[in-house]
């Protein structure tokens, strides 16, 4: 599959799904619906048990770097706040949806594909892109962005548990400290991004579905790419947001 | 399925969706509180203080009153024209008129409480401090006298300068400079005037050494200072004899002696002497 191609076809079937947000025909409920669940809910579990120890485990470095480098673990709320806010939080449940929720999107659409089942919604007129990416594309956004907040909670939880057992700040104090260094525009990068990640991933994911070919063989290749693909992209989208928001904002 | 059953998952799935997006709604507002959104139905007044040197204030820092946190910057200008009759400016130099206009250097809009704005007054002064390890800055109003009047929402007042640290390092550079020129300049006058005081310290040292050491020294020292005890103790019991009832009775005896000897002269006495045969040098 030429990977230059495969690009072209992500941006043209992006702009493609943007048109359909205009169509009144393309917002059918109760897909957008099932999609969140699939997407959204049911990536609950394994988000939150990620960030989790996520959470423990960045600020448990944190909390030893500052102790080793400035022999003062005073600035762990704002230092892990700041991370959390800008990356962990939002990094982890993408690349986690990357993983299971892309790679059943390239599964189900490649092997849609292969079996002639686009073409037969073809025939039939039916778009594939108002009847298969739309809803996944909507239910994607909303995932990814109630996700990245759930994360984000989660991880400050678990960051201010081992805060207050391990270094011992009050609960108060620790919201406190991740007050000062944290910011209406951290909120709004962690938005932002979630917002961005949840598009990103059924676009791509779709796009290497719908170019799938080659019977099984074929859709496991296909699901394999759109994973790496969609992980590379993510780090480049992450680093091209954290950019504007650190120098715009 | 039935229809009836079709129907109850398709509610579930709403609901499951509609919890999720509550849910996720109620964590936004959360962290909106966590990071200092204010409140859009809190009233608040704003106003404006001028600087010339803004010490790393930005949109955003906390304003505090009393060290209570109660606003934050709106907006920063630079050499924004102000309204004349809405000045309430305290310190020199925060203001310049220019082409007829009324500028200043630095324009910060900063919003307050209403509940805060009664301590914030036209004699209130405004610092920019710094908080933490790390030196946030803020602004500090202290709070105003009651007769002085309230500050009103729009009104400009002058706050003042935070210390210029990157001046006073440039400055402390400077005076090494010179410092080093001047010991360059004398340092043939420095090199003597420390090896004097080094022979000077060395003599001192040898000196308290020898007078330390010396035994014949000590001996004479405790030769006078006995002989100065003894001394003083004799005085002692003459002067405590001499306020004894018996001394005063002598020497009002002496006194009497003296007014009778009065009359007789040095000469008399003499003669009296020279007829008993006693000889006798007076005076």
């Amino acid at each position: 599959m030429n990977q230059s191609l495969v690009w072209v076809s992500i941006i043209q079937l992006f702009f493609k799904t943007l048109l359909n947000l205009f169509q009144p025909s393309a917002w059918r409920r109760s897909e957008i619906m099932q999609s969140i669940i699939q997407s959204g809910i049911k990536s609950i579990p394994i988000v939150v048990l990620s960030t989790a120890f996520a959470g423990v485990v960045v600020t448990q470095q944190i909390a030893w770097h500052m102790d080793l480098a400035l022999h003062d673990v005073s600035m762990i709320p704002g230092f892990t706040g700041q991370f959390i806010f800008r990356e962990l939080g939002i990094a982890i449940p993408a690349l986690l949806l990357v993983s299971k929720v892309g790679a059943s999107i390239t599964a189900e659409i490649g092997t849609m594909k292969v079996t002639e089942q686009i073409d037969a919604l073809k025939l039939l007129r039916i778009d594939p892109v108002e009847y298969l990416v739309f809803p996944r594309f909507i239910a994607g956004i909303v995932s990814s962005a109630c996700l990245t907040l759930l994360a984000v909670a989660v991880t400050l939880c678990c960051s201010g548990l081992v805060g207050v057992l391990g270094y011992n700040f009050g609960i108060l104090e620790f919201l406190n400290g991740m007050k000062h260094f944290i910011g209406v525009a951290d909120l709004a990068c962690a938005l932002v991004k979630g917002v961005a990640f949840g598009s990103l991933i059924p676009i791509i994911s779709c796009a290497y579905g719908f170019r799938c070919e080659g019977g099984a063989q074929g859709v496991g290749t296909a699901t394999t790419q759109a994973v790496v693909s969609a992980t590379v992209a993510i780090i480049i989208l992450d680093f091209l947001i954290t950019y504007l928001f650190t120098w715009f904002l | 399925m039935s229809e009836k059953g079709t129907k109850n998952m398709k509610l579930s799935n709403e609901v499951k969706v509609g919890g999720l997006i509550f849910s996720t709604g109620l964590l936004a507002l959360l962290f909106a509180w966590i990071v200092g959104v204010q409140n859009p139905f809190q009233r608040s007044t704003s106003f404006y203080v001028t600087y010339h040197f803004a010490g790393g204030i930005e949109v955003g820092s906390p304003v505090r009153v009393s060290g209570i946190k109660v606003g934050k910057v709106e907006k920063i200008d630079f050499f924004a024209p102000v309204d004349l009759s809405t000045v309430a400016l305290q310190e020199p130099g925060s203001i310049e008129i220019l082409d007829g206009k009324a500028i200043v250097p630095l324009k910060v809009k900063i919003s307050v409480r209403k509940e805060a704005l009664l301590g914030v007054r036209q004699d209130s002064r405004f610092y920019i401090n710094l908080a933490g390890i790390i030196g946030e800055r803020y602004i500090e109003i202290t709070p105003g006298h009651l007769k002085s009047p309230q500050i009103q929402g729009g009104e400009v007042v002058a706050g003042i300068d935070p210390p210029r640290v990157d001046q006073l390092i440039s400055q402390s550079f400077d005076l090494a400079g010179k410092i080093k020129d001047i010991i360059d300049e004398n340092k043939g006058d420095i090199t003597k005037s420390i090896e004097l005081l080094y022979k000077l310290s060395g003599n001192l040292n040898h000196t308290l050494a020898w007078v330390d050491k010396s035994a014949l020294f000590k001996s004479d020292l405790s030769k006078l200072v006995g002989n100065l005890i003894a001394i003083t103790g004799d005085v002692r019991k003459v002067s405590d004899q001499i306020h004894s009832p018996e001394g005063e009775k002598t020497l009002k005896l002496l006194y009497q002696l003296l007014w009778r000897l009065e009359p007789i002269d040095s000469g008399a006495i003499k003669s009296f002497f020279q007829k008993e045969g006693v000889k006798v040098q007076f005076f």
